[in-house]
């Protein structure tokens, strides 16, 4: 970064930085922009946009004014309760993620160089098939007459099959299932680089090896941690395809939601754009606290 | 009390992997080591001095042998158990903790309150003398700083035994040389029993009480430095430790102290016996003879042993050094103090004659 901001490299930069700069003007922000206008336009009723400037979609998403739309405004809990009921299954499903993957990254990062490679190849293999294809295998897996529950049943574990489809369960395993690799990985990618000699050297000094994981293990990885937290809970609180495949109707989550707005021609463009508006916000709003976060640890480490 | 044994190691044999790709690390090793003791292991690199430094501390287990330390055997303790602290090759500080939190770790995990950790730490730091860097993190000090650091938290719990893995191996010259005082002065300060690793055969001489020289798995010799340079058991130790010539040699005729050898180019040489076994007639041997136990006469004087011809030479500060052809074979190395008037009185292709200062040659058989 010093010294090349200076004479001729600061011209050469900015040009070789253009395609960056391109690429995340049309492909992300525009994308943006052009929900958060929609979000402010009227809806026609066989999909599309009339150009008409309202709140409408906003107002739907958190008022009730009754069925004709008469009455006085009430708070609508239909659309904040599948927002609230994203917010805890991402979350879950990060914790879960958390506590399957950090030992699972553990492990691979103290086995033999060579063997690591294995391993992380054989973490991303199920990877390589479609996301719709895996979340429709789960669900052939674990319905009441799939193989999970015929194999519980033959070895006399239960006498019932367990009932998991569309219940908010078998949305966790999804969605668990889904993004569990974008957890091993960058805890994996931190563990890689902490020295285990730290490890070794808590306990020459009597540290037991529940101290160590938590006291000198788990910060020196926390970037990772975090990381990996990020990249389950954002795509989870998004995820339509567990929820709808998975969960059925009373397991919505506001994915599903979005998804039904912009599908054949009953849908409402702009409420679905005034949605994904408003769980852009409730991302950006993590991840800014993620950044305050972090500058302030930083601050405190310098 | 002086004479106590700290860690007796018996028979410890190691390998690692199993199977036909396992390497031997450490072949029937028994050595005692004393209670207050400086005892340095000492050998070229791969020899097993970190592998057995591991095992001592707990890290590596190993197949064959016993460990006891103080009379107790710890060879069943997992590392946290072990009363012994490591000082760790690259340091193995703790990013993020303050330096006190480093230092007052090994006391926290022993379970001390916090006044008698603070009052610990605050003694260490002194010693150390990083009194005022308490509370800077470990990349905030400089490489010897983080070295003394690591000396510091592996001495606060007081343990019976310290080992050190080359410490000073990452820290230039100088400051390894003042770092020698440095730990020779804290420990006698101490008196704790420490187990030094090192490659540098200078090092382990001017450090040590007692030194253990290791070659490719076994111990080779256990003395004081100044036995282990004067009487090298074999011709491993005599060529790793210091400078030596290596003359082949025949052993041709054995009185009660004195063996007459012939050397390789047909001359011969009266060595006596008195510091060392007495070899069979007929053997044959490698005669060590170091450059400085070496004089340069006129070779018809009475006093030379050996003569040849003078091809070389060269100024090294304080010493002049000398090559030397004997019998159109041989090269010996001799050198003299700078400050000798006879330096300069031999040329390049002149017929030298050698005086041996034959109380110190060894008479080497393996
Ligand atoms: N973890 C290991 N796995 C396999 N071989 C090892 C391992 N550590 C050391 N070795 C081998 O054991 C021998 C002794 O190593 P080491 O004790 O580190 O030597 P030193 O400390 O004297 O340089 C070497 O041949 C080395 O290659
Ligand atoms: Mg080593």
């Amino acid at each position: 970064m010093t010294g090349t901001s200076t004479g001729v490299f600061s011209g050469l930069r900015n040009w070789l930085l253009l395609p960056s700069w391109l690429v995340i003007g049309v492909l992300v922000l525009s994308p943006v922009f052009i929900m958060l206008v929609y979000s402010f336009l009227t809806k026609e009723f066989r999909g599309g946009v009339i150009w008409d400037f309202t709140l409408a979609a906003y107002d739907q998403f958190f008022l009730d004014r009754g069925l004709f739309g008469d009455e006085p405004p009430k708070m609508e809990w239909t659309y904040i309760n599948i927002f609230w009921r994203s917010i805890w299954q991402a979350l879950l499903a990060t914790l879960l993620c958390l506590l399957i993957g950090f030992p699972t990254a553990y492990f691979i990062a103290t086995r033999p160089p060579s063997a690591r490679t294995v391993w992380l190849f054989m973490v991303t293999v199920p990877y390589w098939v479609n996301l719709l294809i895996r979340t429709v295998s789960m669900k052939f897996l674990i319905r009441d007459n799939g193989p999970v529950n015929e194999w519980l049943l033959a070895t006399g574990m239960i006498s019932e099959p367990i009932h998991l489809i569309n219940t908010p369960i078998a949305v966790q395993l999804g969605l668990f299932y889904s993004y569990l690799p974008f957890m091993v990985l960058p805890v994996y990618a931190a563990m890689e680089r902490y020295s285990f000699s730290l490890s070794e050297a808590a306990a020459d000094l009597y540290a037991s090896k529940w101290f160590t994981l938590w006291h000198i293990v788990i910060p020196s990885v926390r970037p990772g941690i975090i990381a990996g937290c990020i990249l389950v809970f954002i795509p989870s609180m998004g995820a339509f395809l567990a929820p709808d495949l998975l969960g059925g109707a009373r397991n919505f989550m506001i994915g599903s939601l979005i998804e039904e707005q912009f599908k054949g021609t009953a849908g409402n463009w702009p409420f679905g754009a005034a949605a994904s508006m408003i769980l852009l916000s409730a991302v950006l709003l993590v991840l800014l606290y993620y950044t305050h976060y972090q500058s302030k640890t930083g601050i405190a480490k310098n | 009390m002086a004479d106590e044994i700290a860690i007796q190691i018996t028979q410890v044999t190691k390998f690692y992997g199993s199977g036909t790709d396992s390497t031997r690390a450490l072949h029937d090793i028994s050595v005692a080591i004393r209670h207050n003791e400086f005892f340095t292991l000492l050998g070229p690199s791969g020899c097993g001095k970190t592998t057995l430094l591991r095992i001592i501390g707990g890290f590596e287990d190993f197949q064959n042998g016993e460990i006891i330390l103080h009379g107790n055997s710890i060879k069943a303790l997992p590392a946290n158990k072990r009363p012994v602290n490591t000082v760790f090759q690259h340091y193995a500080l703790f990013p993020h903790m303050s330096i006190r939190d480093n230092i007052g770790f090994g006391l926290k995990m022993l379970g001390k309150n916090a006044a008698e950790i603070r009052e610990r730490t605050d003694e260490m730091l002194d010693l150390v003398k990083l009194t005022e860097y308490g509370h800077r993190r470990p990349a905030q000090l400089s490489g010897g700083q983080q070295q003394r650091v690591a000396l510091a938290r592996a001495l606060a719990p007081a343990p019976r035994v310290v080992l050190l893995d080359e410490p000073l191996s990452a820290l230039d010259l100088k400051l390894r040389q003042s770092m020698r005082h440095e730990l020779r002065r804290i420990r006698e300060s101490l008196g704790m029993t420490f187990i030094f690793v090192t490659h540098d055969q200078e090092e382990a001489l001017t450090m040590s009480d007692r030194i253990a020289v290791m070659s490719e798995g076994e111990l080779q010799q256990v003395g004081s430095p100044e036995d282990i340079y004067n009487n090298p058991a074999n011709i491993f130790v005599a060529d790793f430790i210091g400078q030596t010539n290596l003359i082949p040699g025949i052993v041709k005729a054995t009185t009660a102290d004195a063996a007459q050898c012939q050397l390789a180019g047909g001359q011969s040489i009266e060595v006596p016996l008195a510091r060392q076994p007495t070899p069979n007639r007929g053997d044959t041997v490698k005669l060590s003879i170091r450059p400085e136990h070496m004089d340069i006469c006129q070779p018809d004087s009475d006093s030379a042993q050996i003569t040849g011809v003078l091809k070389e030479q060269v100024f090294l500060g304080t010493d002049m050094q000398f090559l030397i052809e004997i019998d159109d074979s041989i090269l010996l190395m001799v050198r003299l103090q700078s400050t000798q008037d006879s330096l300069h009185r031999w040329n390049p292709g002149d017929q030298v004659g050698i005086r041996v200062n034959i109380g110190f040659v060894r008479l080497l058989t393996s």
